[in-house]
């Protein structure tokens, strides 16, 4: 699977313990991580865009459609929005994580 | 009649997929403009991942056609007859008391003769450079700037020695520090007109390494010194950045490195206090307002330059410009 480059502030391994617990073959798992994904990606591109500035919108899509995984992005949006952007994003993933984990939970506990 | 397991997998599904729809709905309300920018590029965010990996499989594709020829080591003249001839060019006429050097030629200086050295020897586009090719930058630079450096420092090597440049801005020195401290005084680089030095702007962030000073008592002439010449360089591209912490990260904080306007021959000492930025700038080092400025002018805001650590173990070479364009009047006299 290839990274991108906010992937290390992603903790996931609760959900993937409600996937495994619902999704028997591997077809199901994939279907369902791939729906997890796509939330992550949206989740996070919403928290990145709504704290830069919008006439930096344009150039930080293009550079990190032609490369997502540029480690780089960080070190752009650390010049450009100047609190620790980092944790910020890790904090409300984390909270976001928890929203689908309570959506999981009603159905496997 | 579905079994449990497969209501579970089922609800489960279902509960995703709509999480998912509404969070793609929140981002196209919020962000339309983002949402045609992605779909213009043929994007889609959700299977970011695989695009993802399809840039991987073209850029390494991509490189191995654009990557040139390189210099052999066979193509090279060493580097002490490389300078001789570049001396070689300048023209002296002596006239009864003195010794004047035809200003056409022009070559008199080391720093002239750094100039058209690296116009001829360097590639048009900035690239890593062989092995070869920075030996002989080490030999050339060490003798005509008078500042010793290597390419490679205790092991240590950047990701290229031959980037561009751009121009960065001050950085936030203690908790609190504005930009109108940074203003020089009159008798400081560039104490003739500050507006110069401030019109770059303070960076919101703190660099690489945080403050230089816990607070501004504690700010010494030192510190400030490596704020004013500050340089930016890739560290987060290095391979082993991660694996080898905190060895690297000690080892990089103001590190001191000889850059080179190789258009110019412009140079300065500066010291590494950030990492960046980023690749897809097309830039490989940053420079501080300072730097740029003594580089290149009030309006040079990127260029190439050649940046090589310097060998200082006794730390006696100081921060700031590198002012080698001095005529040696003692080997002209001597017809040397």
């Amino acid at each position: 699977m290839s990274k991108i480059f906010y992937d290390k502030l992603l903790k996931l391994e609760k959900v993937e313990k409600h996937i495994n617990n619902v999704a028997d073959t591997n077809e199901q798992k994939q279907e369902m991580w791939g729906i997890v994904d796509s939330m992550i990606h949206y989740k996070m591109m919403d928290l990145i865009l709504q704290k830069l500035q919008q006439d930096l919108h344009k150039e930080f899509i293009e550079e990190f459609t032609k490369n997502p995984r540029d480690k780089g992005h960080f070190k752009y949006l650390k010049k450009h929005i100047g609190e620790d952007i980092k944790s910020f994003l890790s904090l409300e993933m984390e909270r976001f994580t928890l929203v689908i984990l309570n959506e999981l939970r009603e159905i496997t506990e | 009649m579905p079994s449990a397991d497969q209501s579970a997998l089922e609800k489960a599904r279902e509960k995703l997929k709509l999480k998912n729809f509404e969070t793609i709905r929140d981002f196209k309300s919020r962000h339309p403009q983002a949402d045609f920018l992605f779909k213009e590029r043929g994007v889609d965010l959700g299977k970011i991942r695989e695009h993802s990996g399809k840039v991987i499989s073209t850029g390494l594709l991509a490189g191995a056609v654009l990557a040139g020829p390189q210099i052999q080591a066979t193509d090279i003249p060493p580097p002490n007859e490389l300078i001789a001839k570049a001396k070689e060019n300048l023209k002296i006429d002596l006239d009864d008391s003195k010794i004047k050097i035809n200003p056409t030629a022009n070559k008199a200086t080391n720093h002239e003769v750094l100039k058209d050295i690296l116009k001829d020897f360097l590639p048009q586009y900035t690239r890593p450079l062989t092995r070869n090719e920075e030996k002989y930058l080490e030999i050339v630079l060490s003798d005509l700037t008078g500042v010793p450096v290597k390419a490679t420092l205790e092991g240590e090597h950047l990701n290229t020695t031959y980037g561009r440049i751009g121009a960065e801005q001050h950085l936030k020195r203690y908790p609190g520090d504005v930009l109108a401290n940074h203003s020089p005084a009159k008798d400081e680089y560039g104490g003739e007109n500050p507006q110069e030095i401030l019109k770059e702007g303070i960076a919101p962030g703190l660099g690489a390494w945080g403050y230089f000073a816990k607070s501004e008592d504690q700010l010494t002439d030192h510190l400030a010194e490596n704020e004013k010449w500050y340089a930016v360089v890739q560290t987060l591209y290095l391979p082993d950045w991660n694996a080898r912490q905190p060895y690297l990260r000690d080892w990089y904080k103001y590190r001191k490195v000889l850059i080179v306007n190789t258009q110019n021959g412009n140079a300065v000492v500066a010291s590494i206090a950030d990492s960046g930025p980023a690749a897809w700038t097309g830039k490989h080092y940053g420079g501080s307002p300072e730097v740029m400025d003594y580089l290149g002018g009030a309006k040079y805001k990127k260029g190439p330059v050649l940046l090589f650590f310097v060998d200082d173990p006794e730390n006696k070479v100081p921060l700031g410009p590198v002012e080698y364009d001095k005529l040696d009047l003692g080997k002209i006299a001597m017809g040397g």
